[in-house]
């Protein structure tokens, strides 16, 4: 579901190559491209994998696990749709599958206060349906305990 | 000290518009005075340029890009009737200013042409600066968009709080390069904040765009144009002013995959060969230089560069910038102009500009005693990174 605050989020345009990412994120699983060659993870996808060159490449679930990489709260957002969400907090977290394999994410709890948001904590992916259902995007929640939280 | 060969171009002649926040002039009018003055400069008019160069490319969403009103490309001045017979032209797509600079370079040396003016004009288009519409996000933005992460500010941000983190960096700490900047650009007519002060106050007390960054930390968007005339050295030895020499140019070549994170090494290992390549051909190094113009669209690039091209030692750039190392009277003057941070946003276009005047000693009381050697570096070391090292003619 939506949070309380439910602007209206700029819609990715997949083409061929990322419409899997997609897809399995509205099936509610994260899924990263792979190199069935030498079985290094990349994203964003290129059509071939970088590392070996290889072009057996596809879509493999990943574990959602990972730790904060980095993260911003953003109070003046450069899309108008998303002034009603102001403050929100994005994140990158780097997955748990291979070191400097990076993704960017919502955070789950909207009331999240800086203090909480340690560079390098875990953080564990769940699906976020926006845009009045018709858009999945990966979310993360963090994985430290604070008085009151649900 | 002798300085070994340059490429053998040179800056002959630079000039500025004024420099207003919005206009109700249209940009084609700050371009032709900008150019014009730069022409006055060395001593030449519109019908000595048989060259063209810029990146005209404006930096916020929704323009108009029309000639003459919000941009102004090669051929803005290719159909004005006072040029010259234009020979050859180049329309700069990544690397900022120094990327067309370069381009110029290599034209000047294979002789398609005999003198380029090159310039950077930039407008503030009415009403709330790059807050558009969204259409359907494709590329490797479609994985940050919907989180809302869609601008270089932001990006900035992720990589910034990555970099503090890491190296222990306290937030009074970046109030130095915003305060530094301004008290420069208090000294500089062409700054759009010549005539108002920042204290290290007003920097803390500054509303947060995206955490960490605050609005000090971003440059500030103008209406202004700038220019230089670039010709062989030979040429300018003919001309009007003391001609600088172009010891060094490079661009930035190694993005590390994926750069769509902006991740903090790739910023700094990023900019590393560049300025290796800058040491390499100018047979100068760091402590050969007499002042660093460093691109600060927004600040932290400038704690980068210094890393990246060896002022200092990984995780150390905000402790150098301390105790007044990059002041006018410091080891390292930075940004003696004041900075895209308090002269303007010009792409790195006002930091080659200082570099020139600088280096000919035209730099009314920001003057640096003896400056022989100045480095330019433009652009994020990630993103279009550019830069080059200038010396006094021998």
């Amino acid at each position: 579901m939506d949070s309380p605050k439910s602007p209206s989020r700029p819609v990715p345009l997949p083409s061929p190559l990322t419409q899997p990412f997609w897809d399995e994120l509205e099936a509610g699983r994260l899924a990263i491209h792979r190199c069935r060659s030498c079985g290094r993870y990349q994203h964003p996808p290129r059509g071939i994998c970088m590392n070996c060159g290889s072009d057996d490449v596809g879509f493999e679930p990943v574990s959602g696990r990972g730790t904060l990489w980095s993260w911003t709260i953003i109070y003046h957002p450069v899309v108008g749709t998303l002034n009603a969400a102001v403050p929100y907090a994005s994140l990158i977290v780097e997955l748990a599958e291979q070191a400097g394999l990076l993704l960017a994410g919502d955070l789950i709890d909207v009331d999240a206060t800086p203090d909480m948001l340690q560079i390098g904590v875990n953080v564990e992916f769940t699906p976020l349906v926006v845009n009045n259902g018709s858009l999945t995007i990966p979310r993360f929640a963090l994985s430290v305990s604070r008085e009151g939280a649900t | 000290m002798t300085w070994p060969d340059s490429c053998g171009v040179a800056i002959a002649g630079v000039g500025f518009s004024e420099i207003h926040r919005r206009s109700q002039r249209s940009l084609g009018a700050y371009a032709v005075a900008a150019c014009r003055a730069a022409l006055a400069d060395c001593g030449l008019t519109f019908a000595d340029i048989d060259g063209l160069a810029t990146y005209p490319t404006a930096p916020f969403s929704g323009a108009a890009n029309l000639d003459g009103e919000d941009v102004i490309t090669p051929e803005f001045f290719l159909s004005h009737k006072q040029t010259g017979e234009i020979s050859w032209y180049s329309q700069a797509g990544a690397g900022l200013v120094v990327a067309a600079v370069r381009d110029a370079v290599n034209a000047l040396l294979a002789g398609a042409c005999r003198y380029v003016l090159v310039w950077r004009a930039m407008y503030v288009p009415p009403g709330v600066y790059g807050r558009g519409a969204s259409g359907p996000v494709n590329g490797d933005a479609q994985f940050s968009a919907p989180h809302g992460l869609m601008s270089p500010l932001q990006w900035h941000a992720l990589a910034y709080q990555r970099y503090r983190h890491r190296y222990g960096m306290y937030r009074e700490a970046m109030a130095t390069l915003a305060v530094n900047s301004r008290r420069n650009a208090n000294l500089n007519t062409h700054a759009i904040f010549a005539d108002r002060a920042l204290s290290v106050e007003d920097y803390l007390s500054a509303r947060i765009i995206s955490d960490p960054l605050c609005l000090y930390d971003c440059d500030v968007p103008v209406t202004a144009c700038a220019a230089i005339v670039l010709t062989t050295a030979e040429r300018a030895r003919h001309l009007r002013q003391p001609s600088v020499q172009i010891a060094a140019i490079a661009h930035q070549s190694v993005v590390r995959p994926p750069k769509l994170h902006y991740a903090l090494h790739d910023h700094i290992e990023s900019g590393a060969p560049l300025a290796q390549a800058l040491w390499r051909q100018s047979g100068l190094g760091p402590a050969d230089m007499s002042v660093a113009q460093l691109y600060d669209g927004f600040s932290p690039s400038v704690l980068y560069w210094l890393e990246a091209a060896g002022f200092c030692d990984r995780g150390e750039a905000w402790s150098y910038i301390q105790d007044g190392r990059i002041a006018l009277t410091g080891d390292l003057p930075v940004n003696t102009f004041g900075g895209s941070l308090s002269q303007g946003r010009l792409h790195g276009m006002g930091h080659l500009v200082e570099a020139v005047l600088q280096l000919r000693g035209d730099a009314g009381a920001r003057q640096i005693r003896d400056a022989n050697a100045v480095c330019v570096l433009d652009g994020s070391p990630l993103l279009r990174g550019a830069g080059l090292v200038l010396t006094k003619e021998t």
